[in-house]
């Protein structure tokens, strides 16, 4: 390399005659020196101690010769991102003002060998150097490495950044306690839970000055727990709430050791706490849910459950606890309201009755989550937030006095439907509800509705029960004044039919008796009628005229009297139903009438005859009627020719089989306009000579059939003949025949 | 008196009765002795030799009974009930002879013990014809238990 020595461009050089190298000299200073021609934008290196080039690993003597940003590139990220270089602006301020410039610490990182970058903290300091003519000469720099001071000084600061971030985030208060000094030294977290400053903490302060901080509530517990720990124990565990100086509540869990000397006695009680509120929080709504739940399962009467689930509430978890619901009239009715104090629950009481319900027309507040469905969360409420909802000075006084400061407001639901709320309010900033106690709150709504849906279900259901009971009842009642009416009516119809069949046999008797008396003189007129005929018929002439006549009418009448007597007893005498073979029937009449048959040469066709349910004697009175008249009213031309068939129907407008019995005859046949009067009694028409019988025969067909439940009539054709058509059922239902 | 001796004793209260029956017989040609009680009571004063027949019966132990149901006092029906329980009576042959038709007569009857059940025909050809088998059965057919002395007084 070739040396460039530097001649001094003195106009005057008093000293000259020395003759002194300044490159030696620059070069054997112990500290770090570049020197630089101050009027080279570039910043050339004009000179460079020894122990620079070492400590920023350049061979001596490279560097001269150089500009500045060829050796020590500035990689600032200032430098990077705008072109404008610290280092540089240091150097170009002495030139400017001709004085030194001290620069700040910086970070100017410098190449290694390799090419690499090497973290570098350098202090700076910027020289001009002046000829004898007060011309800036050279610029001086004098480089401090403090690299490792600055690494050093990172490191601490980050260490204690990590504890205090450490201290922060798990919220862990530390104290130590001299007991005989009687002071606790706190650090400012413990000064914070508890509401002392941190100036005082750290300079110690006496027992009690803690305790005051305590929760009321937990004060006296704790006070005697660290007593007892002092007298005997080693380990000190346990939880409880501190008042900040905001007053709000917090939850600690603690944990502190004793240090005692040779004779037992407590010198240091060193310890921890954590702030565990968020976890206690959550921890107690589960509680406070569980609780609800039970109690709510307890009963249906939702209006006490209500009542004893704001109680719950009041005074751990919120100050007050109001719960309404809408009664039929849609009005909002306060169901319960709790709050510690037993005067403010009275007060709430007296302004609800005064004030009224609230309108359920607001836009917010109870009203909007009643119309919506949905709750309402004000985790802190400010003054501002009071001053804009307050509608008068009036409202906002009693805004203020009740200091709300947190609200929770939940909807009470009830087949999906909003109909009530609860609303839970913490006063004077004690706690703000967080998250964790809004899903409480919705929790505990929901399991409220649930109740009061079961509540409400059970109620319907019971006055459901109750109604069925009733109208069970009634039916009962109902039914069994049926019974007994049929039971009455029953015995009266039992009682009916037994008289009827007393009268019915009484009748039967009577017509039995009476027929066999006018019977018998009868009898006599015809006996001695007949004995004075064979006896003396010879004397009496005409006389045996008269007789005949008399013994004709009595013979007449003796016909009427049992022609009388058989028609009464078709239904005094009318027997059971049973299945009667009809062809059986028709074959016995047969034999019957065998001897006028023979006498008429009459001719019976019988087509196929069921077996019905019929009186088997009236059966056959029936046919014996009906066949004896077939064969009775023959024409003188034509020797009687009687069939006889049946068929199964079923009327249209009846249900019930019918048998259609046909008995038709090819005799003197009938006026059809004479339909009616041959089936009434006694009604003939033909005179007494031309045929016998008193006419009553039909008319006994008739009440035969008609006891059976069937119809009778009769075609004919004057002359040709007639056809007798007879319906009866089939079958029969019991006790159809009693009569 | 017929060839046997057999007395027929018949019960009836009804004279015009007695007397086509009487008539009958006669026609009939069976001279038997017929004789006749008016009612159920006499019959069994009769049979029993009570009453106005305690001392002396006309007709003697009948053979046969020709019973007439309807009658005042004591019926035929009770009459018969007697005779056919009585052991000393029982034997004596009964016919009733009613102008009765009635089932209800003909079934209690036999069931009482009754011979035979003979409705009175309502003509007296026909009565007549009925004496004429009456006695040709029951006389000529039938034999009839051996007559028992009379108890002597």
């Amino acid at each position: 390399m070739p040396e460039k020595k530097i001649k001094p461009t003195l106009k005057t050089d008093p000293v000259d005659v020395l003759h002194i190298d300044y490159q030696q000299l620059f070069n054997s200073l112990p500290d770090q020196y570049l020197a630089f021609y101050p009027d080279d934008p570039d910043f050339t290196i004009a000179a460079e101690s020894q122990a620079h080039a070492i400590n920023t690993m350049v061979t001596p003597g490279d560097a001269v010769g150089k500009p500045v940003f060829d050796v020590f590139p500035d990689t600032s990220e200032k430098h990077i991102k705008t072109g404008v270089s610290d280092f540089k602006e240091s150097l170009r301020k002495v030139i400017r003002t001709g004085r030194p410039d001290i620069m700040d610490t910086l970070q100017y990182d410098i190449p290694r060998p390799d090419g690499t970058m090497e973290t570098r903290f350098w202090q700076l300091t910027h020289y001009p150097l002046f000829d004898s003519n007060h011309k800036l000469e050279l610029l001086v720099q004098s480089t401090h490495d403090v690299t490792q001071e600055v690494t050093a000084g990172n490191k601490l600061q980050r260490a204690e950044q990590r504890l205090d971030e450490a201290l922060e985030v798990g919220q862990i208060a530390t104290w130590s306690w001299n007991i005989s000094s009687n002071k606790i030294i706190g650090d400012r977290n413990l000064a914070l839970l508890f509401g002392i400053s941190e100036k005082d903490a750290a300079k110690g302060l006496p027992l009690p000055a803690f305790l005051d901080a305590i929760y009321e509530d937990d004060r006296d517990r704790v006070t005697k727990e660290i007593s007892d720990v002092l007298k005997s124990g080693d380990r000190y565990v346990s939880e409880y709430r501190t008042v900040t100086r905001d007053g709000v509540i917090r939850w600690v869990i603690v944990r502190g050791r004793i240090e005692r000397n040779v004779k037992g006695e407590p010198i240091n009680f060193p310890g921890a706490l954590v702030d565990i509120t968020e976890r206690k929080i959550v921890e107690n709504n589960l509680t406070y849910l569980a609780k609800a739940s039970a109690v709510l399962s307890e009963s249906l009467d939702y209006r006490q459950t209500l009542q004893t689930i704001a109680k719950l509430m009041v005074p751990d978890f919120t100050d007050w606890c109001g719960i309404e619901i809408l009664d039929e009239n849609n009005i909002l009715q306060q169901v319960a309201v709790a709050h510690k104090d037993p005067e403010k629950v009275k007060w709430a009481q007296e302004l609800r009755r005064t004030q009224g319900p609230p309108n359920l027309q607001e836009s917010s507040g109870t009203a909007n989550v009643l119309r919506t469905g949905k709750p309402e969360f004000y985790p802190h409420i400010s003054d501002e937030l009071l001053v804009a909802s307050a509608k008068d000075k009036k409202e906002l006084k009693l805004l203020r006095d009740l200091a709300l400061s947190s609200v929770i407001i939940v909807p009470l639901k009830v087949n999906n439907k909003a109909v009530g709320v609860i609303s839970l309010i913490a006063t004077d900033g004690k706690r703000d509800f967080t998250e964790s106690d809004l899903e409480m709150a919705e929790g505990l709504a929901n399991r409220a509705s649930l109740a009061m849906t079961n509540a409400a279900l059970y109620d319907e259901a019971q006055r459901e029960l109750a109604e069925r009971t009733r109208l069970e009842e009634a039916l009962w009642t109902a039914n069994e004044e049926l019974e007994s009416r049929v039971e009455a009516r029953t015995s009266e119809l039992a009682a009916a039919i037994l008289g009827l069949q007393r009268s019915n046999q009484e009748l039967q008797d009577f017509a039995y008796v009476a027929s066999h008396d006018l019977q018998e003189p009868l009898r006599k007129i015809q006996a001695f009628g007949n004995l004075l005929q064979n006896e003396y018929n010879d004397v009496l002439g005409e006389g045996s005229d008269y007789l005949a006549r008399m013994r004709n009418a009595a013979a007449r009448m003796s016909a009427l009297i049992e022609d009388i007597l058989s028609f009464s007893q078709v239904s005094t005498k009318g027997r059971e139903f049973i299945p009667v073979n009809l062809k059986t029937v028709v074959q016995e009449v047969v034999s019957d009438l065998e001897v006028r048959i023979s006498d008429t040469h009459a001719t019976l066709n019988i087509i196929d005859l069921p077996t019905i349910h019929a009186d088997p004697m009236q059966m056959r009175q029936l046919l014996q009627n009906l066949i004896a008249n077939g064969i009775k009213f023959h024409r003188d031309d034509a020797a009687p020719v009687i069939t006889i068939r049946a068929s199964t129907v079923v009327p249209s407008n009846d249900k019930i089989k019918y048998c259609r019995l046909e008995i038709e005859d090819n005799g003197l046949g009938f006026d059809e306009k004479y339909l009616d009067r041959i089936f009434a009694v006694f009604q003939r028409l033909h005179n007494r000579d031309s045929y016998e019988g008193t006419g009553i025969g039909l008319a006994v067909c008739r009440k035969i059939v008609e006891r059976h439940g069937g119809t009778i009539t009769a075609t004919s054709k004057l002359g040709k003949g007639s056809t007798f058509i007879i319906m009866l059922p089939m079958r029969h239902k019991k006790g159809e025949n009693l009569l | 008196m017929n060839q046997n001796g057999i007395v027929i004793l018949m019960a009836d209260d009804d004279d015009d009765d007695y007397l086509l029956t009487q008539k009958a017989f006669k026609e009939s040609k069976l001279l038997n002795s017929l004789c006749r009680v008016k009612d159920g009571e006499e019959l069994l004063d009769y049979l029993k030799c009570r009453g106005q027949w305690a001392k002396k019966r006309e007709c003697g132990r009948p053979g046969i009974i020709l019973l007439d149901l309807n009658m005042p006092k004591k019926d035929g029906r009770e009459a018969l009930k007697e005779i056919k329980s009585d052991d000393e009576l029982k034997d004596i042959p009964v016919v009733v002879f009613t102008t009765s038709k009635a089932e209800e007569d003909v079934y209690k009857s036999y069931q009482l013990g009754v011979n035979s059940f003979i409705t009175k025909p309502v003509t007296f050809e026909g009565l007549l014809q009925v004496i004429q088998t009456l006695g040709k059965y029951w006389f000529e057919i039938v034999e009839l238990p051996a007559k028992v002395e009379e108890p002597s007084v």
